[in-house]
């Protein structure tokens, strides 16, 4: 199963936030899968944006990716969301996407006001169940995901993580 | 593999052995989205029985305790996106007077450029309820605590722990 990994060490930080700690963190994926003799692929996706335009694995082929899980309760997500409109803005030519995933319970009616205000650049799809487990379950927001032009999975980082490191990350994969 | 915050726990050794760190997991409150693992950042601790006399107000304190490290939103929250603490009780025919929360805490976190009101550690929420003339034939009071978890980098989803407190006879 190509996430099994991914599951292993998404368990392992909801232990470590039931040990007392955040659980976040930032986890070289690729690394630990190569030394497990696998290779964490982006998993299948079918999710639509506000104005009900799919959005799929295959639209993100070739690019780098920066799929982010947040939801409009999430304080440390809102840090994020401009430095991913600057990303977008600096990198997509250059074969690079960003692709945000709410996990707001009450959907569109909760996100599109803060889309509205935000005005990404990027697109903002509604997440549910199926498509977090395929991800390994997402224990906290917000949760990020930097995928390479491959297609595999190299990083994951759960919290707030600095500006510089996803930048640095995203010259790395371009 | 990049370092990270460990606590009690090291991840190489959580990889393998996940169920070995005795940190007193708790899974009891239900998370408001299915995808989030049962972690809980608060717990509702047992309360004593409640002695109710007809026709006469009573109070019943809840206490919630709140894991190190995290916060939950007040019962009024400084920004309108944010969730608040909220109890709510089926109780009737007893008629919830009301319920007073703590005063909450204003915090600067990182990830925030405006305070934040919120609780911490362990707050009790009182509840004031004027009992019928007549004995109500009630064994417990159910309740219902709501609430949302962050620390300072990350969020954990709303959830809400159902919980009893005891009716004295």
């Amino acid at each position: 199963m190509p996430n099994r990994l991914l599951r292993l060490t998404l368990s392992a930080v909801v232990l470590a936030a039931a040990c007392g700690t955040s659980g976040g963190g930032s986890e070289t994926v690729a690394a630990e899968a190569a030394a497990a003799g696998e290779t964490i692929w982006l998993p299948d996706f079918s999710l639509k944006d506000a104005n009900g335009k799919e959005f799929t694995k295959a639209d993100v082929e070739g690019r780098v990716v920066l799929l982010n899980f947040w939801a409009t309760w999430c304080g440390p997500c809102k840090i994020e969301m401009p430095w991913f409109i600057d990303f977008q803005r600096k990198y997509k030519d250059r074969g690079f996407m960003v692709l945000a995933v709410s996990l707001d319970e009450e959907g569109w009616e909760v996100v599109r006001p803060f889309t509205t205000e935000l005005k990404p650049n990027f697109p903002v799809l509604l997440g549910n169940d199926a498509m977090a487990e395929e991800f390994g379950g997402v224990v906290a927001l917000p949760t990020s995901f930097i995928v390479n032009k491959k297609g595999e999975i190299v990083t994951r980082h759960t919290g707030l993580v600095s500006k510089s490191e996803y930048e640095s990350e995203i010259e790395r994969l371009l | 593999m990049k370092a990270r915050s460990s606590g009690c726990c090291d991840w190489a050794r959580l990889a393998g052995k996940l169920t070995a760190c005795a940190c007193g997991l708790s899974l009891a409150a239900a998370a408001g989205f299915g995808q989030f693992a049962g972690f809980s950042a608060a717990s509702v601790e047992p309360a004593p029985a409640v002695a109710l006399t007809p026709g006469a107000a009573v109070e019943v304190p809840v206490s919630v305790r709140i894991r190190k490290g995290y916060h939950i939103n007040s019962n009024r929250p400084l920004e309108d996106y944010l969730i608040p603490t909220k109890l709510s009780w089926d109780a009737a025919p007893l008629v919830v007077v009301s319920i007073d929360y703590p005063q909450a805490e204003e915090i600067s976190p990182s990830f925030s450029a405006k305070p934040l009101a919120v609780y911490s550690s362990r707050i009790v929420i009182r509840t004031r309820f004027q009992a019928p003339a007549a004995e109500t034939g009630l064994s417990e009071l159910k309740g219902k605590f709501r609430f949302q978890a962050c620390d300072d980098k990350s969020c954990l989803p709303p959830q809400t722990i159902d919980f009893s407190t005891p009716v004295r006879r």
